[in-house]
């Protein structure tokens, strides 16, 4: 067996990250929607869109990056016995975190109400 | 319908030509609000009636800041609201008190929290949960911030039952 990393192993890696990453953003995203009246009403009450961005941030980032580090812990740790490039899968590793607190924001913004006399009725 | 300053004086508030159509999730068009002008004079107390659907609801949505008007103005005070961007927007409704048709309360708050859920995001000058629960104790709620759900909750609006809002700046 081989320990060398190959460039497929690469992209492998890289599709993987994408779809965990979008897979978190849309579990995210529904999540935002299905509390779509209480953000609503939050939003009548006065919430810029920029307070309840934050609290979804807190909450879509620290569940991402639980996961993220115990994810990328496991990954680097396992490639590592295997003999990959440990820089490569740090890369790997800080991208994971870095894409899923951006998209958890992209879906938080997706997410929160425009128009919160729709979500209170 | 009544619009007051935190001193008790009035605000007048002003609508030109009004309307607002939704649509239905088939597509279809509402006209909730159509060319609706209406003035209320500072201080003054205005009801409006009518039939389930006659846009009761959207026009203090849209008052009240929650909706825009497909066209129109609205002016409360010297402010024109359909000009304002959405954090104006918001900012606007964190001045305005408004009495929903139910109680949308947020269940994974405590009472208190629920009181104290329009002010949370924001830096004020006094003591945010000492004023919650002088609130509470105003309308002679229970002051338990521990019970998550709590006798207010099991309330409910009776079907058809009038909405009423209130602003209050």
């Amino acid at each position: 067996m081989s320990g060398e990393v190959r460039g497929v192993d690469y992209l492998s890696a890289v599709l993987a990250l994408g779809l965990g990453v979008a897979w978190v953003a849309n579990v995210l995203y529904l999540n935002l929607r299905e509390r779509g009246p209480e953000l609503a009403a939050l939003a009548a009450t006065g919430w810029q869109r920029r307070h309840l961005n934050r609290m979804a941030l807190y909450a879509g980032a620290g569940i991402g990056l639980l996961g993220s580090l115990a994810g990328g812990v496991a990954g680097v740790a396992l490639a590592w016995a295997l003999g990959g490039a440990l820089l490569a899968l740090l890369a790997a590793a800080l991208a994971a975190i870095g894409g899923g607190v951006a998209l958890t924001l992209v879906a938080s913004w997706a997410a929160s109400p425009r128009h919160p006399g729709r979500g209170v009725r | 319908m009544s619009i007051t300053n935190g001193d008790g004086s009035g605000l007048p508030v002003s609508l030109s030509e009004v309307s607002k159509t939704y649509r239905t999730g088939l597509g279809t068009p509402v006209c909730a609000l159509d060319d609706v002008t209406l003035e209320v004079a500072a201080g003054q107390i205005v009801a409006v009636s009518g039939p389930s659907g006659s846009g009761k609801s959207t026009l203090l949505y849209v008052v009240g800041g929650m909706d825009r008007p497909d066209r129109g103005s609205i002016r409360v005070g010297e402010q024109e609201i359909t000009s304002l961007g959405d954090t104006q927007r918001a900012a606007y409704r964190h001045q305005v008190g408004f009495v929903f048709q139910r109680f949308h309360l947020l269940p994974a708050l405590t009472s208190l929290d629920n009181v104290l859920a329009p002010v949370m995001p924001y830096r004020v000058d006094f003591d945010k949960a000492g004023r919650a629960r002088d609130l509470q104790t105003a309308v002679a709620l229970p002051v338990n911030s521990l019970h998550k759900r709590d006798p207010v909750s099991g309330c409910a609006t009776p079907p058809g039952s009038s909405h009423t809002g209130q602003l209050t700046w």
